[in-house]
C-alpha cells in the first residue's frame, strides 16, 4: 500500500470517527491505527480503547466484545482488555427501571413481585438483572433490556458495517463479510429476549437427564421481548475456584464439558460463547461444587444435523491421519475451494483445537498458557497463513465453533483442570448417528416451540 | 347472603399452591354479614377458653401496639358504615358493641381481635427463623395454638406435605423479603364436617359423611381461609391475619357459578397426592365428595 492510499483511509476513517460517538471514535481510531502502522504498543492501546469502551453501555459495548472474541481482528492485547467490559458497565437508575419495567409488564407491574432489588445484581447483554423473589417465595433474576436498544443496534451495526468495509479494502485477503454477518445476526439475536427463553426451555429439555447442571426456568408471565424473567440460580464464581483442590476444578470441568459438548453431540445444539461469566459453581449442603450453573442462553446456535457429522468427522480424519476424510469434513463445515496449502494451514488449527480430544490421557488443555491467550497467537498465525495463500471464505460454522473452542478452552485453563478430554469426549459421542441427531432435535425444538432447522440445507 | 365469595379451588392454580397475590390494602379487612355472631363467637371463646385461644410473648407488645393502631386507623376510614370511632372506644355498629380501645390489662393484639372477624397472628424474626410471637386464635382450621406457640416456620409447618423439600424455603423466603408497601393475601381450602368456627382438632371418629355413605348438605362444608401477610412499618414483625368463610356444600346449587365451582373443587379433589389427602383428612372421602360435587356440576348440563 502506498502512502498516498494510507492517507486517504486514513481520513475516510476520521471522518467516521466524527461521525460516531465516544466509543466509535475510539474503535476507529485503534482500527485505524491497527490498519496504518505495523508496530505499535498494543496493551497501551487497548488500555486506551477499553477506558473509552468501559463509560459506554449497550450494544457498542457488545461489539467491542465480539469483536474481542474473532481471533485475527483484534489481536490478543485487545481481546484481553475488552473482555473486562461486561462488568464495567453503568446501571440504570431505580427511577429508569421503574419506567421501564412498567412498559413492559404495566404500571402496577410491582404488585407482581413479592420484592424487587432496587440496584442491579449485574449486568447483562444489553441490559441488566435485577434480584426479585416471586409470589410464590421463588428467587429471580430479572433480565431487563436497556431502552430503545432496536435502534441503538441498528445505527452501531450501520457503523460496523463501514469499519469492516473499510477492513475489507486494507486487506482483502480475508474475507470478513461472513464475520460481519455473524455479528450483525448475533445482536439482533441478543434484542429478542423471547428468544433467548425458547433457547433456555431448549436447554432444559435437552439437558433434563444431566443432574450435575442447572438451567434457570423461565417465568413466561412475567416475561416479554426486552424482559426476561427466570428463576435465580444461586451459585459461586467459577474465578473463586482457581484455589481449590484439584477434585473439585475436574468436577465443575468434567460439567462444563458435558454442558457444551453434550447438546451438541446430541442434538446440534451449542452455547456459541461459553466464557466464565456465563456459568457458576452450584453448590451442595456443605458448600462444595456439586454442579454447574447455566446463566446466559443469548448466543445458542441450532446447526444442520449433519455439521456435527462433519466436526465429528474432522476428529476421526485427524484420529486416523485420514487426510481424505479431513478434507470431506473441512467442505461439510462450509470451506470452498481449499487448496493443498489451505488444508495444511487449517490442520494446523484443528491439530490445536481437537489435541486434548484426541490424546488418550490426562492432560491439562494447555500448560502454560493464560485464560485469555489461549489459542488467540495460534488463530492469529492460522488466519494470517490463510490470507497469504487465500482469499478464502471463511463460514460461519468455523467462526462459531472457532470462539466456542476459545472460550471452552479457557475456561478449562482457568479451572487448572486435568482431564482425559479424550474419553470425555467420547463418551459424548457413544453411540453417534447423524439420523438420531436430527430426530432428536426436531423432536426437542417442537417441544420448546423453535422453528425446525432445515436439516436438508 | 353473600355464599362462597371467594372459591381458590376454582382457578387453574395447583392444589395447595402458596399463590400469593398482591393486597390493596382498602381489602385488608374484610367485615361481612357474619361479623356480629363471629364478634359473639370470639367472646365467648375469649371469655371460656381463653388459655388456648390467645397467647403471647411479652416482647411482641409494641408489634401489638403497632397492629391495634393500624386497625383503630383502618377500619372507621375504610368501613365508616360498620365501624365508628368515639374517643378511646370503637363502635362496631352491625354487632351493636364497642371495644375499648385503651384498656391498660388487656393485650393489644386481643382487644384488636375483638374489632374483626380475622384472627390475628404476629411473627417475629429470630436467629433461625420467623416465630409466632402472640396470637389470638378464636377460629383455628385444625391446628393448636399452644403446640405452636413460640415455634418457627417449621415447627409450624411441619405436617404440611412437601414442606421440608419445597414449601419452606419459599416461605421463609416471602416472610424475609415481604416488603412493608406490598402486603399480600391468599386463600386456602378444606372440607369440614361441621360448621364450628373454633376447630382445632378433627373431630374425633370416621367423617360423618362415611357413616351415612354419602355427602348430605347439612353435614358439609368448604371452609376457605383468607390470609393476609403484612409487615408491620415500625416493628418490623408480621402480621398474619386469618378469616374463615364456612359454606355449606348446598350453596353451590344456590351461586349462579355452582356448577364451575363445583367441577374446580372435584378436579382439585382428584389432583391431591396421597400426602395431600392425608392432610387434609380426605383419605376416606375423598370419592364420596368427588360424587357429592358430580350431582352439582350435573345440575348446569
Amino acid at each position: 500500500m502506498t502512502r498516498r492510499e494510507e492517507a486517504s483511509l486514513a481520513g475516510q476513517l476520521s471522518r467516521y470517527a466524527r461521525v460516531g460517538a465516544g466509543m466509535g471514535t475510539a474503535v476507529a481510531r485503534v482500527a485505524a491505527g491497527r490498519l496504518i502502522s505495523s508496530e505499535r504498543d498494543f496493551e497501551a492501546e487497548a488500555k486506551l480503547l477499553g477506558d473509552a469502551l468501559g463509560s459506554l453501555k449497550g450494544p457498542l459495548m457488545k461489539v467491542a466484545q465480539l469483536m474481542a472474541t474473532i481471533p485475527d481482528l483484534l489481536p490478543a492485547e485487545y481481546a484481553e482488555e475488552l473482555a473486562k467490559l461486561q462488568s464495567h458497565a453503568p446501571p440504570m437508575g431505580w427511577p429508569f427501571v421503574r419506567r421501564r419495567m412498567a412498559a413492559e409488564l404495566g404500571p402496577d407491574w410491582e404488585s407482581r413481585f413479592l420484592s424487587f432489588e432496587r440496584e442491579a445484581a449485574a449486568a447483562a447483554s444489553l441490559g441488566q438483572v435485577h434480584r426479585a423473589v416471586s409470589l410464590a417465595g421463588e428467587p429471580l433474576a430479572v433480565k431487563l433490556q436497556y431502552p430503545d436498544m432496536a435502534s441503538a443496534v441498528e445505527a452501531d451495526l450501520r457503523q460496523l458495517q463501514l469499519l469492516f468495509s473499510l477492513h475489507r479494502r486494507m486487506d482483502p485477503a480475508i474475507d470478513t463479510t461472513e464475520i460481519a454477518e455473524e455479528i450483525a445476526a448475533r445482536l439482533r439475536e441478543e434484542l429478542d429476549y423471547d428468544r433467548e427463553a425458547r433457547h433456555i426451555r431448549l436447554y432444559r429439555d435437552v439437558l433434563a437427564d444431566v443432574p450435575e447442571i442447572s438451567i434457570p426456568a423461565v417465568d413466561d408471565a412475567l416475561s416479554t421481548r426486552r424482559l426476561l424473567t427466570m428463576g435465580w440460580l444461586d451459585g459461586r464464581r467459577l474465578t473463586e475456584f482457581k484455589d481449590h483442590p484439584l477434585a473439585e476444578r475436574n468436577g465443575l470441568a468434567r460439567a462444563m464439558f458435558k454442558a457444551w459438548w453434550r447438546p451438541f453431540c446430541s442434538h446440534a445444539v451449542i452455547h456459541g460463547d461459553p466464557h466464565l461469566g456465563n456459568y457458576t459453581a452450584r453448590l451442595d449442603g456443605s458448600g462444595r461444587p456439586d454442579g454447574l450453573n447455566l446463566l446466559d442462553f443469548g448466543c445458542i446456535r441450532i446447526f444442520p444435523a449433519r455439521f456435527v457429522g462433519g466436526v465429528v468427522e474432522l476428529y476421526r480424519g485427524l484420529q486416523h491421519d485420514d487426510r481424505a476424510r479431513v478434507v470431506g469434513a473441512y467442505e461439510i463445515w462450509g470451506f470452498k475451494g481449499l487448496g493443498n496449502e489451505l488444508i495444511d494451514i487449517l490442520n494446523i488449527w484443528a491439530r490445536f483445537i481437537y489435541g486434548p480430544l484426541l490424546e488418550d490421557r490426562v492432560r491439562t488443555i494447555a500448560d502454560g498458557i493464560s485464560p485469555a491467550h489461549y489459542g488467540r497467537r495460534e488463530a492469529f498465525q492460522v488466519h494470517r497463513a490463510l490470507k497469504e495463500k487465500g482469499p478464502v471464505r471463511v463460514p460461519r460454522e468455523f467462526v462459531f465453533m472457532d470462539r466456542a473452542a476459545i472460550g471452552l478452552g479457557g475456561v478449562f485453563i482457568h479451572l487448572g483442570a486435568e482431564l482425559n478430554f479424550h474419553r470425555l469426549f467420547n463418551e459424548a459421542l457413544e453411540r453417534f448417528d447423524i439420523a438420531e441427531v436430527r430426530a432428536r432435535q426436531e423432536q426437542s425444538l417442537a417441544r420448546v416451540g423453535i422453528e425446525p432447522m432445515d436439516n436438508r440445507q | 347472603m353473600a355464599e362462597l365469595t371467594h372459591a381458590p379451588y376454582a382457578g387453574a392454580a395447583p392444589p395447595m399452591a402458596i399463590g400469593l397475590k398482591a393486597l390493596d390494602l382498602a381489602e385488608w379487612i374484610e367485615p361481612d354479614e357474619h361479623l356480629a355472631a363471629e364478634l359473639a363467637e370470639k367472646e365467648r371463646l375469649l371469655e371460656e377458653r381463653h388459655s388456648e385461644v390467645y397467647a403471647e410473648r411479652p416482647d411482641s407488645r409494641p408489634a401489638q401496639e403497632e397492629v391495634l393502631a393500624l386497625l383503630v386507623e383502618h377500619l372507621p376510614r375504610v368501613h365508616p358504615d360498620i365501624y365508628r370511632r368515639d374517643g378511646s372506644r370503637i363502635h362496631v355498629i352491625p354487632a351493636a358493641v364497642s371495644v375499648d380501645i385503651d384498656k391498660p390489662q388487656e393485650p393489644p393484639l386481643q382487644c384488636a381481635s375483638r374489632l374483626v372477624q380475622e384472627d390475628l397472628v404476629l411473627m417475629a424474626r429470630g436467629s433461625s427463623g420467623w416465630q409466632l410471637a402472640a396470637a389470638s386464635l378464636c377460629f383455628p382450621s385444625t391446628w393448636v395454638l399452644a403446640e405452636k406457640f413460640g415455634r418457627d416456620m417449621d415447627g409450624i409447618h411441619e405436617p404440611v406435605p412437601g414442606y421440608a423439600e419445597h414449601i419452606g424455603p419459599r416461605l421463609l423466603r416471602i416472610f424475609d423479603n415481604l416488603q412493608v408497601e406490598r402486603p399480600v393475601w391468599r386463600l386456602n381450602w378444606s372440607i369440614y364436617d361441621s360448621p364450628e368456627l373454633y376447630a382445632p382438632r378433627r373431630r374425633p371418629g370416621p367423617r360423618v359423611w362415611l357413616r351415612d355413605g354419602v355427602v348430605a348438605d347439612a353435614n358439609c362444608f368448604i371452609r376457605v381461609e383468607r390470609q393476609t401477610l403484612r409487615k408491620l412499618p415500625a416493628t418490623g414483625f408480621i402480621l398474619f391475619t386469618i378469616k374463615v368463610l364456612l359454606d355449606p356444600l348446598a350453596a353451590l346449587g344456590r351461586h349462579p357459578e355452582g356448577p364451575r365451582l363445583a367441577n374446580g373443587l372435584k378436579a382439585q379433589l382428584q389432583q391431591l397426592d396421597a400426602a395431600q389427602l392425608a392432610y387434609k383428612g380426605l383419605v376416606e372421602s375423598r370419592d364420596l365428595l368427588v360424587a357429592a360435587l358430580s350431582r352439582y356440576e350435573a345440575a348446569s348440563a
